[in-house]
């Protein structure tokens, strides 16, 4: 057994699931590449201050080295750099379908116009089925922050907000600022033979289309939506090269179809008389380029590290952690690694800022040596095609070593059901209103790759599927009224897919989960271990050794599962809140870094099933929502194909198809009798799961009282599980560990009568109690015995464990 | 910062030998020496801030007319005199105690009357004023426009009754301190509602604002030695279209729409010659021509060193006139517009000259320096010429090297495309490091959001009144280091349109429980299309191409 288990495994476990169920819930990611398009299609966000504030390409403080160690000519170098000496010029023409003159580099992936896609990119725009929609050109120093921008604003009434006071309230809608056209924020380092590296950080809207939308209480709006695209990245641009981004929206705001206009955003860079580098500074010091290298590095994919098996931190876990985080490559460290990848001994280096790292070796040969194998590493390009089922696209160039991120969709001003809100004032004075936020709806993804390794993408593609606007129940409470005044609110529905892969990508194409596919060419081959085939719930993903691939899929529908309340003196409002409610997998895998094993954890959340009908409390109606789930984490040895399938419908296969599988493996089962969750394994084996259901009910009264006459209490829902969690392990015969059951919450309703205040008749609410037991055991079982564990009160609900001997399982 | 060093030494060097000579003089006193303290000041205006004439700040460009005149600020001489006199009165054969702002002064008559003489040439070099005359001229003709960079073809023009003389005046300022020269019409208008609720009753109270129109000019100038002044000038003409009235649920609301065209320009002015700033008349034809003559400047001589200032000798620090005139407001919203103390080099500069040992810092932005032109060099002046030329998409194909893949045309068009400019918008002198700024456009008032005040039985809409610009800015900055400098041109355009049809907004409002009917409100369904961004202005002219949709324009700049 490799690790003592402990029952706060289990625990850590149930913690794991809860927090990854509910970052399903929240579906937040700790860095969007949409966040760019959104703040440019509403501005007044602080989105766009911190778009507008990219990172910095110098290392902070990297130039506090002792500068009188270098040559004179290093700091002419840096002076030299820091007069404007680079255009960076763009243009966004936009295609429409069918353009014959382009169908050839359409159909390609290049993203440097060769002179033949020039001339039919000349031909278009003459024809007419190309169209220049913006451009804007911009000069400054190496490292300097250059910004275009060729926008467009329009105002839109498109949210509400209302204000109440005592027997008065007004509702209005509100005008708000849309921006369409380009943003672009880019750094440009020199390379060497006059190339450059330009960092880009571009977001495109197209013009938003602005129609009326629901109204919500009488109150109308607008709802814009606007084709939208984002991407950051660096690329390597030749002297007199034009890049070419690509862009193509399947959920085209204009016309609702697959088929719309492709978006070309081209870039050049007009060199005005820097100096070249690598520069010989003398006394075996060199100048060679390095900030375009360390450029705007977008959040790369997180990476495991490693560490003490007992407290490791990573691994899949950590797949289930943040899904990107921030990126902390020091430069310096970069520059030292690559050095001495080439076998060059080097004295120093000073990183100084304008993207310059002098380097100082033994001699003259070998300090150009250096130079040579710096500039070489940031010499390979790579293109990432990235197109969705539905027929969006993204060809973005890159560098190797450097994350290239995207997104492509559309924006909307969507009215998101949750956040209905209820402004209360005195005497019969309440107004609803409604937030609006513009909304991505597209594909969004983060490549990345380092120098030797398989490029790693992480994916998200979402569409979304609105239905027919439901009708809540809500009530007003109002002082002296002998009955409960009931009012209906009408809002939006919605249905949300959200497909997330992580995946190594093998050099060329692939198709990895839900149609997604990736082409990743590299100018130049590398090394790489091969990555492991797995199936993770049915997708195709690869992971390499000590790196995680995660399929994320998830379907979000809304139910109104909570009560919100607002009051003021003498008026109480009860009205539903609408949430989401996930149900989907996320699960992640990660080879081991000896290639012996396969770390998995993974999270299954069942179809929401509604209790019909709705329970009405007394002051509100609201929907009981039993949400079952599975959370599993274990290591598997990993060798040759492995099938593994759990209950609840979580399966993996690792290895390639071809390959032979390996003898049948025992399999170790828990369950509650409902739900099974089985692990087939050979040896050594750990398992954590926690396997139930939840269910949120309107378990418990709390009061609210106000200044004035208005003494209210209200139902609070309140959260109930019940299933199995287990931590065990086993060193080959016998199976050790905890087991935890809590029996299925009977509910019990319960009448509370509200005594109120003397203006206002006494009322009952309703509450829905839960009923459960639970229980507790330490296991140790030996092979070929099942271990049954049930409640002693005779519950159905119970626990069985089993290992079976080998020769049963072969 | 190198050469501060290199002059830092060679101060070092000097004083050395000054305290030799000192330490080998005699010190002995005489009977008839006399002790005498003197006044050690000099008084200088301190404006800090002085309005902005921006459209959004015109109206009220004169409420606050007291900031023009801030009282003066006593400088400090006490600490310059120590090193500027100790040395000579020694030498003399007296002795020197200053303090900070009097000094003792020990010695015989002519000691004393060495001491005064130095103190009297210091406080005329810092209190001194420059004198100069300045003309607006407009000139309509297209022919006299050609040549409106030569002030003498300007006068001719005056003489011949073909150009009228907007604005002239003779003025006298202090190093550093601006001075306004206005011919405004000013007007009060209802700007905005200031909506204001109680229990059952509610308000909109009309906030006026005052609109100023005609021409303004703004002038500073900081003397480099006898003959010559850098002068930052700023000059804005503004008519007043019409007045439109609208109706908000709240009240009536005013609109004024404005034409206005603007420019500054930091140059470098000599006694005896003129100087010529050029702009296009922002509404009618032809062009307006700044003549800027130097009349006098304050005496330097006498003092034994060289007064500098500081400003000057700093690059980039000279961006202090669209700043402290506040042009750079003229677009309005400029988000990325940064606060900063322009006079922080300056600042910087007289600090290390002080610390230099041999240098003497005087107020904040004044030194004494022994060498100061050999050390920082000359400033070099320019000549910014910038002309628009409107295109047919179908023209620009047909132009030699252009490419639709780019934003910019080969400089050899240049000068096709010059011939065909009708008459350059800029044609202004722009000295090294300067700051030069033009903008011109239409401005108007948009609603474009409303919010609610509300109170018992009460409540009331509240219109969200913005400034719609449209127009183009354009500034150009110089950068680089000791190696390179480089001059850079921003420029930024705002087309703007507010329909003719407001949109309603909807404005439901209970009153006890019902619906009642509310006054109609609206927004201004307006439009802002802006572009942004920069380029490099090399010698012989550099074509930028901008396109919007079918119409094209070619935006040609020469940099002399």
């Amino acid at each position: 057994m490799r690790r003592v288990l402990r029952s706060t495994r289990v625990a850590a476990t149930a913690l794991l699931a809860l927090v990854a169920c509910a970052r399903v819930a929240a579906a937040g990611d700790a860095y969007d590449p949409a966040a760019s398009a959104a703040a440019l299609f509403w501005p007044d966000g602080v989105e766009e201050r911190a778009a507008a504030d990219p990172p910095s390409l110098a290392t902070e403080g990297s130039f506090d080295t002792d500068r009188d160690g270098l040559p004179r000519a290093a700091l002419d170098v840096v002076e030299r750099l820091s007069a404007p000496c680079v255009e960076l010029r763009a243009r966004v023409v936009s295609v429409a379908p069918g353009t014959a003159e382009l169908a050839g580099f359409l159909a390609s992936s290049r993203t440097v116009l060769t002179t033949e896609d020039a001339a039919a990119l000349r031909a278009a725009l003459a024809a007419g089925g190309a169209v220049g929609v913006a451009d804007a050109t911009a000069c400054g120093a190496v490292d300097d922050v250059l910004r275009l921008r060729d926008l467009g604003a329009r105002n839109a009434a498109v949210y509400s907000d209302v204000e109440c006071a005592i027997h008065v309230a007004t509702t209005v809608t509100h005008g708000a600022h849309l921006c369409d056209g380009l943003r672009l924020q880019a750094r440009v380092a020199p390379h060497d033979d006059g190339a450059h590296v330009l960092a880009y950080d571009l977001a495109w809207v197209g013009v938003p289309r602005i129609a009326p939308a629901m109204p919500l209480r009488d109150v109308a709006r607008d709802e814009a939506a606007g084709d939208a695209c984002a991407a950051r990245g660096a690329l390597l641009l030749a002297p007199g090269a034009t890049a070419c981004l690509r862009f193509r929206s399947a959920r085209d705001a204009q016309r609702g179809s697959a088929d719309g206009r492709t978006l070309l955003v081209l870039l050049r860079v007009v060199a005005r008389g820097e100096p070249r580098l690598p520069l010989d500074l003398g006394d075996g010091w060199v100048a060679v380029p390095t900030a375009a290298l360390e450029a705007l590095a977008p959040d790369p994919l997180p990476l495991a590290d490693g560490g003490d098996d007992d407290e490791r931190t990573t691994g899949p876990a950590d797949a289930l952690a943040p899904w990107t985080a921030p990126f902390h490559a020091p430069p310096a460290g970069w520059v030292a690694q690559v050095l001495g990848d080439a076998g060059i001994d080097v004295a120093e280096i000073v990183h100084a800022p304008r993207g310059v790292a002098f380097v100082r070796t033994r001699d003259r040969g070998a300090a150009h040596a250096a130079a040579d194998a710096v500039l070489a590493a940031g010499r390979a390009g790579v293109v990432c095609d990235v197109s969705d089922a539905a027929g969006a696209r993204l060809v973005l160039p890159g560098l190797d070593g450097f994350a290239v991120s995207g997104f492509v969709g559309t924006l909307r001003t969507d009215a998101v059901p949750g956040e209905l809100n209820v402004e209360t004032g005195c005497d019969d004075s309440i107004g609803v209103h409604q937030w609006v936020r513009p909304t991505p709806r597209g594909m969004r993804f983060v490549l990345a790759s380092a120098p030797g390794q398989a490029a790693e993408i992480d994916v998200r593609s979402d569409v979304e599927t609105r239905g027919a606007p439901r009708t809540l129940r809500a009530r007003r409470s109002l002082p002296g009224h002998a009955t409960t005044a009931w009012e209906d609110l009408v809002v939006p529905s919605r249905t949300l897919r959200d497909l997330r892969v992580r995946s190594a990508v093998p050099d060329g194409a692939c198709e990895l989960a839900g149609g997604l596919r990736v082409r990743v060419a590299r100018e130049r081959a590398t090394a790489t271990p091969a990555p492991v085939a797995l199936l993770l719930g049915g997708e195709r993903v690869c992971a390499t050794p000590g790196r995680a691939a995660r399929v994320r899929r998830i379907v979000t529908e809304q139910h109104a599962t909570e009560l919100e309340w607002d009051g003021s003196c003498g008026v109480t409002y009860r009205w539903p809140q609408v949430r989401d409610v996930p149900a989907g997998l996320d699960v992640a895998a990660s080879p081991g870094p000896r290639g012996t094993e396969l770390d998995v954890a993974g999270l299954v959340l069942g179809a929401p099933q509604v209790l019909d009908p709705a329970f009405d409390t007394g002051d509100g109606v609201c929907a009981i929502v039993r949400r079952p789930q599975l959370a599993v984490r274990t290591t598997l040895p990993l060798g040759a194909l492995r099938r593994i399938a759990w209950g609840a419908g979580l399966e993996l296969t690792a290895g390639a198809e071809s390959a032979v599988e390996l003898p049948p493996l025992r399999t170790l089962s828990a369950d509650d009798g409902a739900r099974a969750a089985g692990l087939r394994f050979a040896g050594a084996v750990e398992l954590e799961l926690r396997a139930g259901d939840h269910v949120a009910l309107p378990s418990q009264v709390a009061t609210y009282t106000s200044n004035h006459e208005s003494g209210e209490a209200y139902v609070v829902m309140l959260d109930a599980w019940s299933g199995v969690t287990a931590g065990l392990a086993s060193d080959g015969d016998v199976l050790r560990g905890d087991v935890t059951f809590v029996a299925a919450a009977a509910p019990r309703a319960f009448d509370v009568t509200k005594f109120q205040a003397p203006a206002r008749p006494d009322r009952d609410v309703r509450l829905l109690l839960p009923v459960t037991s639970a229980h507790a055991f330490a296991l140790v079982v030996p092979p070929g015995i099942a271990v049954e564990l049930r409640a002693l009160a005779g519950s159905a609900a119970g626990v069985r464990v089993g290992m079976p001997r080998i020769e049963e399982a072969r | 910062m190198t050469a501060s060093k290199e002059f830092g030494r060679r101060l070092r060097a000097t004083c050395a030998v000054g305290a030799l000579v000192c330490a080998a003089l005699p010190t002995t006193s005489r009977a008839d020496d006399e002790r005498v303290t003197l006044d050690a000041t000099a008084h200088v205006f301190a404006t800090e801030h002085i309005r902005a004439f921006g459209p959004t700040d015109a109206r009220a460009a004169f409420e606050d007319d007291d900031e023009y005149f801030a009282s003066a600020s006593v400088v400090a001489l006490g600490p310059a005199l120590e090193r500027l006199l100790e040395a000579d009165i020694a030498v003399a054969g007296g002795s020197l105690d200053a303090g900070y702002e009097e000094c003792e002064v020990t010695g015989g008559p002519e000691v004393v009357e060495l001491a005064r003489r130095r103190i009297a040439a210091l406080r005329d070099a810092v209190e001194g004023t420059a004198t100069l005359r300045i003309a607006l001229v407009h000139l309509p003709d297209a022919a006299d426009a050609a040549h409106a960079r030569d002030a003498s073809a300007v006068r001719a023009a005056v003489g011949a009754g073909r150009a009228r003389v907007l604005l002239t005046e003779r003025i006298v300022a202090q190093r550093g301190e601006p001075v306004a020269l206005d011919d405004v019409a000013l007007r009060e208008f209802v700007a905005d509602l200031d909506v204001e609720v109680a229990e059952y009753a509610s308000i909109g109270d009309p906030v006026t604002g005052r609109i100023a129109t005609g021409t303004r000019l703004r002038v500073l100038q900081r003397p480099l030695d006898g003959t010559r002044t850098v002068v930052a000038l700023a000059c804005q003409l503004t008519r007043l279209d019409g007045v439109r009235a609208v109706r908000t649920g709240a009240g009536a609301l005013e609109i004024p729409d404005t034409t206005f065209g603007s420019v500054a320009s930091t140059f470098l002015a000599t006694r005896g010659t003129t100087s010529v700033v050029v702009l296009r008349h922002p509404w009618e034809s032809g062009v307006v021509a700044v003549l800027v003559d130097v009349l006098a400047l304050p005496a330097t001589d006498g003092l034994g060193a060289r007064l500098v200032d500081t400003v000057v000798l700093c690059g980039g620090s000279l961006a202090e006139p669209t700043r402290r005139l506040g042009l750079h407001d003229v677009v309005i919203d400029d988000a990325e517009g940064e606060e900063c103390d322009p006079f922080a080099a300056a600042r910087a500069l007289a600090k290390s000259i002080e610390t230099s040992e041999g240098g003497i810092e005087l107020c904040e932005t004044l030194a004494l320096v022994t060498d100061a032109a050999r050390v920082f060099g000359e400033p070099r002046e320019h000549r910014l010429v910038r002309r628009v030329v409107p295109l047919e998409a179908s023209e620009l194909a047909s132009l030699p090297g252009w490419d639709p893949l780019d934003a910019s045309l080969p400089a050899a068009n240049a000068a096709t495309l010059a011939a065909r400019a009708s008459a350059f918008l800029v044609d202004v002198p722009l000295v090294e490091h300067g700051a030069f700024f033009a903008s011109a456009g239409r401005t108007t008032r948009v609603v474009t959001d409303v919010d609610v005040e509300i109170a018992t039985g009460a409540s009331l809409t509240d219109p969200i009144v913005l400034d719609l610009v449209t127009g183009a800015s354009c500034a150009v900055q110089f950068t680089g280091g000791a190696a390179s400098i480089v001059p850079v041109a921003t420029w930024r355009t705002v087309r703007s349109t507010a329909e003719t049809e407001p949109t309603p907004i909807a404005v439901v409002r209970e009153l006890e429980g019902k619906r009642v009917d509310s006054e109609p409100d609206h927004i201004d369904a307006a439009e802002r299309r802006e572009r942004q961004g920069s380029l490099v202005l090399t010698g012989g002219g550099r074509i930028d191409v901008r396109s919007a949709g079918d119409a094209a324009e070619a935006d040609s700049w020469s940099f002399e």
